[in-house]
């Protein structure tokens, strides 16, 4: 049974691992952290949608038909987030990609996917793919716990910069979600690595004990790494690094273009226009990388693959090493920059902990091991899981629904990059250096540099070189009606406030008049407007019908669920002179069969026959209530009267034939 | 460097963290950690957010300007001298003290 009669509403919020390739939630529930599993019954969900004639998909059902319908299933939207269309990196992997990315033709220049559903071209931002993936990562934590789930915590790469993440923010706003906080994935992982040592240690000693450790995260597109300081419940992020584009899908574009060379020697014939044939090696690909983790040969095979000619093809772990050493080789970089960075020497690390796919690779391991004079890596943690896990903690913390010994928890984040604005000659006067902990803020004075100037412009970058057209450009503001006077007396007060998930907003205030000037640094580079944001939620409202089909069934479970609850409870309230013992009998009888019912339908049933089994009950309980005092109990008097002008379920209004309103069934925490 | 607060007054990171001159470094860390439980945003929601973040960076700044020996040697012998002083350099500090704080 439920939690007992009381139906105390607890609102949850989740963890969310919004990955390159794939996606992991994680909810903190019961005083532990649960990973979801979707209901392929998955505990990682592949962050792909795809369009078929009839319907849009998400996660494996997209995946799993991506040979048949390459051009229409979008995946990587995390590598265009927050870019632009004319970004280097992204006219890269527009040439690996199926679908099709074209410029918005703004000037913002806005990177659009489009896809061909219903013989309609349709266009979408990155933003909106990802908000598609938050959705069905929302709907597995809901099937989950059984109530809507609004609040989240996600998680992205340490190394984005202010774009991504103020993408990734309006992404989940676009899901229609609550997002307590964007976390850095290294950060998240070093969470769940410090709750699974101290549990283990509590064991051995306690008292506080300062432990530094370094966090290796190498996913399917992303690539991080930082040091933190664990003492006791504090998690200190020192120093972070990392490469925003490095990842395991990297090397199945090398091993791709290296199949397709060997294909081309062997059947003189290109199939590089062949999407299909394409994805399906990609495919091959993939899955011949992770045997190779634990073979040191595989043989890659597709039949049939172009112009009816077979694939066959048997590489070595050591040929596969030599295709990615360049990659491999460029993320120690960063390692020795974190390193570096943080102050503290190599010895100093007790334990190097890896996250990610990509880590599972042997020579990867190798690499980072000899780095650190052959040390021991730590693999205790889940590398797929341990970054939703940490995120579900986070969530806990942030929305203060988690154990003690949770809420105690307190994270130091940093800001991955300097952030500073462009003074006279083009170079980069930094306000917050890099690794520096956040929330922060910072101001400084500035002044005209010509007489009776009575504008400036700000513009904001963000990147460690000296001169800003090296660095990235994040937008720039205009502060007028400054008083004419000769340079140099006026007086600019410049503030860079960096909030908790690492996003920047700055402003600008005339010391004298006291004019204010403010940007949440946003648009220029890529960042949806409001206006934008709200014609997609609009849309996502539009074309979520499957969304409400699931949410529809789950709410008629949650109906039906506190019903029986409610009708348990009122069974016992009653006076037994005021209800015949047959009655109560029967009833009791009617509730344990729909009881057995639920138990053995609860995860298969439609919404219809949730309401039906409901109705049934209602109706059992209804003829008995009648023979029975109204006055004696208010629940029963409540529960004829239909409130005016509002209708019941299936006249479109929101009560149940009892009169139940089931948005009071339903968790909203707005 | 010097610690300022909102109103640009020098201030002693010791008293920020509440801490004596003599205190070990051991010390200086456990009280910013004990400061950051209390104050940081994340906890204290009894004030705006921005306020809040100016009240953390200031015990953060504290908590490094005392937990790099030089830097610590400077802020024990001048703001000690003189609090109530306008801004001065924290070069230029007397060996003397220097010794005797550390």
């Amino acid at each position: 049974m439920p939690d007992g009669a009381d139906d105390g509403k607890k609102s949850y919020s989740m963890g969310i691992d919004l990955g390159t390739t794939y996606s992991c939630v994680g909810i903190f529930k019961d005083g532990e952290v649960q990973i979801i599993a979707n209901d392929q019954g998955n505990r990682t969900t592949p962050s792909y949608v795809a369009w078929t004639d009839k319907e849009r998909l998400l996660g494996d059902a997209a995946k799993n038909q991506v040979a048949s319908n390459p051009t229409n299933t979008v995946f990587d939207a995390k590598r265009l987030i927050g870019r632009t269309f004319q970004d280097p990196i992204v006219q890269a992997d527009l040439k690996l990609w199926p679908f099709r990315v074209v410029s918005d033709g703004s000037p913002d220049d806005k990177p659009l996917i489009e896809v061909m559903y219903q013989d309609v071209a349709k266009k979408f931002h990155p933003e909106e793919i990802s908000s598609m993936i938050l959705t069905k990562m929302k709907l597995t934590a809901e099937a989950f716990v059984g109530q809507r789930v609004r609040n989240a915590v996600i998680t992205v790469p340490a190394y984005f910069n202010d774009s991504q993440r103020q993408a990734t923010k309006d992404a989940g706003e676009i899901a229609g979600l609550n997002v307590l906080r964007i976390v850095n994935e290294p950060t998240a992982a070093a969470i769940a690595y410090g709750l699974d040592t101290k549990s283990k240690e509590k064991k051995t000693k306690s008292g506080e004990k300062e432990t530094n450790i370094l966090v290796f995260d190498m996913g399917g597109g992303t690539f991080d790494v930082s040091i933190l300081t664990i003492t006791d419940t504090v998690f200190e992020v020192k120093a972070t690094a990392g490469d925003p584009h490095l990842g395991g899908e990297d090397f199945d574009n090398r091993m791709l273009s290296y199949c397709i060379s060997e294909f081309r020697r062997k059947h003189k014939s290109d199939p590089t226009r062949n999407q299909r044939a394409i994805r399906r090696l990609r495919t091959q690909c993939e899955r011949a990388k992770r045997q190779l983790s634990t073979q040191t040969s595989v043989t890659i095979e597709v039949d049939s693959l172009h112009e009816g000619q077979d694939f066959n093809l048997r590489l070595s772990r050591a040929k596969f090493e030599e295709l990615c050493m360049d990659y491999f080789k460029k993320a120690m970089e960063p390692v020795s920059q974190c390193l570096g960075d943080s102050g503290l020497p190599k010895s100093q690390i007790s334990d190097v902990v890896l996250v990610g796919g990509s880590t599972r690779i042997p020579k990867v391991q190798e690499l980072i091991s000899s780095f650190f004079n052959g040390k021991q890596l730590c693999k205790e943690i889940n590398p797929d899981e341990a970054v939703a896990y940490g995120a579900a903690v986070q969530a806990a913390i942030v929305s203060g629904t988690g154990t003690e010994e949770v809420e105690n928890m307190l994270l130091l984040d940093v800001a991955p990059l300097s952030l500073g604005i462009e003074m006279a000659g083009g170079m980069m006067q930094k306000l917050i250096e890099r690794n520096s902990t956040i929330p922060t803020n910072k101001s400084q004075d500035f002044t005209t540099a010509e007489d009776y100037q009575d504008y400036v412009e700000i513009k904001v970058y963000e990147g460690e070189r000296a001169m800003v057209k090296d660095n990235n450009y994040l937008g720039k503001f205009v502060l007028t009606g400054i008083p004419k006077t000769l340079r140099g007396v006026p007086k600019i007060k410049v503030t860079f406030n960096v909030d908790s998930n690492g996003i920047l907003e700055v402003t600008a205030e005339d010391m004298k008049t006291h004019r204010k000037g403010e940007i949440q640094i946003t648009n220029e580079k890529g960042r949806l407007s409001q206006r934008d944001i709200e014609r997609m939620l609009q849309d996502a409202e539009a074309h979520k019908e499957e969304d409400d089909l699931a949410r529809g069934e789950m709410m008629a479970r949650e109906s039906i669920t506190v019903y029986m609850r409610r009708t348990r409870k009122a069974l016992e309230d009653i006076d037994s002179e005021k209800i015949l013992k047959r009655d109560r009998e029967r009833l009791e009888k009617k509730m344990e069969e729909v009881d057995l019912w639920l138990d053995e339908h609860s995860n298969k049933a439609t919404k219809e026959e949730f309401e039906a089994k409901q109705r049934e009950l209602e109706s059992a309980m209804n003829t008995i209530m009648l023979k029975i005092n109204r006055s004696e109990s208010d629940f029963w008097e409540q529960q004829a009267i239909l409130p005016e002008n509002e209708k019941t379920i299936e006249q479109g209004g929101y009560f149940l034939d009892s009169g139940l309103d089931i948005r009071d069934l339903i968790e909203d925490p707005d | 460097m010097v610690l300022r607060n909102f109103l640009g007054r020098v201030q002693d990171p010791f008293a920020v963290l509440g801490l004596k001159r003599a205190a070990s470094s051991d010390q200086v860390k456990r009280a910013y950690h004990g400061l950051c439980r209390k104050y940081h945003p994340d906890k204290d929601r009894s004030v705006p957010a921005h306020l809040a973040t100016a009240r953390f960076q200031r015990i953060k700044a504290a908590y490094e300007l005392l937990s790099h020996p030089s830097n610590r040697l400077a802020a024990a012998s001048t703001v000690v001298s003189a609090p109530f002083k306008p801004n001065r350099s924290t070069k230029g500090t007397k060996g003397s003290k220097s010794a005797k704080a550390a």
